[in-house]
């Protein structure tokens, strides 16, 4: 009898749930997102929500290879760059558009068009506003006579490197972490002439040996000039500016990241400034790149995709999860979390002003293809042949276009076929 | 049981109790070198299905790829480096403790735990926090006088640099060459000072061939690995600077894993074999000029 009535309609309990929730991050993004999850399964006691986090080192990787051999979470955090390379290879993702289950309208139209949607799907919801700033260490620029309102442009931070690098031959202005330095560097430069993208949707490129010369010869003045760490030192901290015994003895003064990563170079008793970074005179586009933090995805084979997706737009547009979460992602994109951390005083100031100032004097963005890990490599390559003078800034600019008009053809080929 | 029957039995049985095994090798080993020589003609990135692309990989490795010549010439100078400097590190160690004086078996095990440490990736980066510009050897030269040295900062000296941490781990060659030496008959050195054979001679004369075998063994073993290694450039340098210590299996490891082309990456590790197979063979069939074996007999 008891069974029965068990079984009887409008009594059965809601069926039991296992997701998958992958991300990277540091200790505070885990500890935030693990309160998160804890809030979720509280208020959804069917839900059980494994968590697979770690740090950012081979995180891509084995994402990858989780989406090739089908084994992939259920809800996965990924970075924007790697989404167009691995939705032209197969469907993997839900398209949050489809889903009136997913608040889109809380998230800016242009952002989701330019930095969310690939082949026509919004496949990525952006988790945080992310963009480019120089972090300056204004205690020990003071002290080294370094003039912080000069760093604006390109022209004013040479100038201020090789003075400092001249009274001091153990200090230089700039960290030289490889991943952002260069593509701020070298292509942040070239939009500055250009105003385009560097690649179009048709994989062709919009700048000329000419413009990519300029940037490269700037970089060389930076190597002659000590404004940055000599090449060689600074690749063994890539990716890790911060653990740079340089960076940690104030022997360098400013590093370009993003706006969500500045807090781990922050050393203890010393005071920061948040700057844009260096732009030129008549610059036709802004001094800061944007982008997504990261975003989220749902595997579109996920054994649970309503749940899945219901606890993405939870996760992203909920109040009392933004109140948690605050900006271990950066500045919330989602209009509804933003406010709601804000109201909560969950949002650093320091961030928000950066990324305000970001957002006004944005660059033009990428086009995805142009982020692609192989063009990328090419940029860096042709790049520390420059720093270490095997070619001049004008034959590296002439390698670098002839290789990546190669690179771009045989992606093309790639595609029809 | 009849013999042939009870022979039957015994051959079943046999193959029953290294089932296991074979199993492991099918599935673990042969099943994969097939898989990727058939991946090797197309074009598969583990998220697609692959299509077949005939030799368009191969062409792509020696016709139009930026890095492969120079992953080559770094892997071949790799070689050429640390396998004559592990073999005579070892061999130099294995004659000293050859001794017998007392607490030998210490000073044994001693210099054998750093191949016990392996080429992990904690010893790797012990390693790079001991090379770096600021790290404990530059600060041991300061206070000889010496100004730092750029030892992983140089693309001249960042292989060489490198390539120490495999002559560190010379202990398992070291572990052979002594047994190869305490092998040696005793009365072939008297007979030789009787003589009146100096040390270097009788080594040159005596020991250097009866050790001829191992020494072989050892080369081609050293070399094998020498042409596959890759944690070791992977953790200290990643490659820089400027791919002075990309090493051809880091590449490998980039085409496969980083960029995703798998099916390149596939023809990357065939043209790997053929290579190690040559140079194999190049050692095998100058062996018989130089290996001894005591019973004369050529192998």
């Amino acid at each position: 009898m008891v069974t029965l009535a068990l079984a009887a309609p409008g009594l059965a309990t809601a069926q039991s749930v296992n997701l998958r929730f992958s991300w990277w991050g540091g200790d505070a993004r885990h500890k935030a997102t693990l309160e998160a999850i804890d809030l979720y399964q509280k208020l959804n006691p069917n839900v059980k929500i494994q968590a697979e986090y770690g740090g950012a080192d081979g995180y891509q990787q084995k994402m990858k290879l989780q989406l090739s051999a089908r084994t992939a979470p259920d809800i996965m955090q990924l970075d924007q760059t790697w989404l167009d390379e691995i939705t032209s290879k197969g469907d993997f993702f839900v398209d949050f558009a489809t889903r009136k289950d997913f608040n889109l309208a809380a998230f800016d139209p242009g952002f989701l068009r330019d930095f969310c949607t690939f082949g026509g799907q919004i496949i990525g919801a952006p988790t945080g506003a992310n963009g480019q700033i120089l972090l300056v260490n204004t205690s020990m620029a003071t002290k080294m006579g370094v003039n912080v309102n000069n760093l604006s442009t390109w022209d004013g931070l040479l100038e201020e490197g090789k003075k400092l690098h001249a009274k001091d031959p153990n200090f230089y202005l700039l960290s030289h972490d490889t991943a952002n330095f260069m593509g701020e560097v070298i292509m942040g430069y070239v939009k500055q002439l250009t105003g385009k993208a560097p690649i179009t949707d048709s994989l062709e490129l919009t700048f000329t040996q000419a413009d990519l010369t300029k940037a490269f010869t700037w970089l060389r003045a930076a190597v002659d000039a000590g404004v940055i760490q000599p090449p060689g030192e600074a690749a063994l901290y890539s990716l890790k500016g911060d653990q740079n015994p340089k960076w940690i003895n104030q022997q360098i003064l400013c590093v370009v990241d993003w706006a969500s990563n500045y807090t781990r170079y922050m050393i203890k008793d010393v005071e920061y400034r948040l700057l844009l970074p260096p732009t030129m005179k008549n610059a036709k586009t802004g001094a800061s790149t944007m982008r997504p933090s990261q975003e989220l995805s749902v595997n579109k084979r996920s054994a649970h995709v309503d749940e899945a997706v219901k606890f993405t737009n939870w996760f992203l547009n909920d109040p009392e999860a933004a109140k948690i979460l605050g900006d271990v992602r950066s500045v919330p994109v989602s209009s509804v979390a933003r406010k709601a951390a804000s109201a909560a005083g969950k949002i650093n100031s320091m961030t928000a002003d950066a990324l305000e100032a970001a957002t006004a004097s944005q660059k033009v963005p990428d086009q995805a293809a142009s982020l692609g890990t192989q063009l990328i490599e090419i940029m860096n390559d042709a790049a520390m042949k420059v720093e270490f003078k095997m070619l001049a800034p004008d034959q590296a600019a002439a390698e670098m276009i002839k290789r990546t008009v190669a690179k771009l053809a045989s992606i093309k080929a790639a595609s029809k076929s | 049981m009849t013999t042939s029957k009870a022979n039957r039995k015994g051959r079943w049985t046999g193959l029953l109790y290294i089932s296991p095994w074979i199993l492991g090798f099918l599935v673990f080993q042969l099943y994969p070198i097939f898989s990727s020589f058939a991946y090797s003609f197309t074009n598969f990135d583990m998220l697609s299905v692959p299509d077949f692309i005939g030799a368009q990989n191969y062409q792509e490795l020696f016709t139009e790829d930026y890095d492969f010549y120079n992953t080559l010439w770094v892997t071949l100078a790799y070689v050429l480096m640390a396998v004559p400097l592990k073999l005579g590190f070892a061999l130099a160690v294995a004659l000293l403790l050859n001794a017998k004086i007392r607490g030998i078996n210490t000073f044994r095990t001693v210099y054998y735990l750093p191949s016990i440490l392996g080429g992990s990736v904690t010893v790797a980066i012990l390693w790079r926090f001991l090379f770096m510009q600021d790290g404990t050897v530059n600060t041991v030269l300061g206070t000889l006088g010496i100004p730092p040295v750029p030892w992983l900062s140089s693309p001249d000296l960042a292989l060489f640099s490198v390539s120490l941490l495999t002559v560190w781990q010379f202990g398992s060659s070291m572990v052979l060459f002594l047994a190869g030496l305490q092998q040696i008959p005793g009365e072939l050195y008297e007979a030789a000072r009787v003589d009146g054979a100096s040390r270097p001679r009788m080594f040159f004369r005596i020991t250097l061939p009866m050790l001829s075998p191992i020494l072989f063994f050892n080369l081609v073993m050293q070399m094998v690995n020498s042409f596959q290694e890759f944690t070791g450039a992977f953790v200290i340098t990643g490659g820089g600077p400027m791919k002075s210590t990309y090493l051809y299996v880091m590449k490998l490891y980039d085409e496969a894993f980083h960029f995703f082309r798998m099916g390149y990456a596939s023809a990357l590790s065939w043209v790997l074999f053929v290579i190690i197979i040559a140079f194999t063979v190049v050692a095998f069939k100058t062996s018989g000029s130089w290996v001894h074996y005591s019973d004369g007999g050529k192998r």
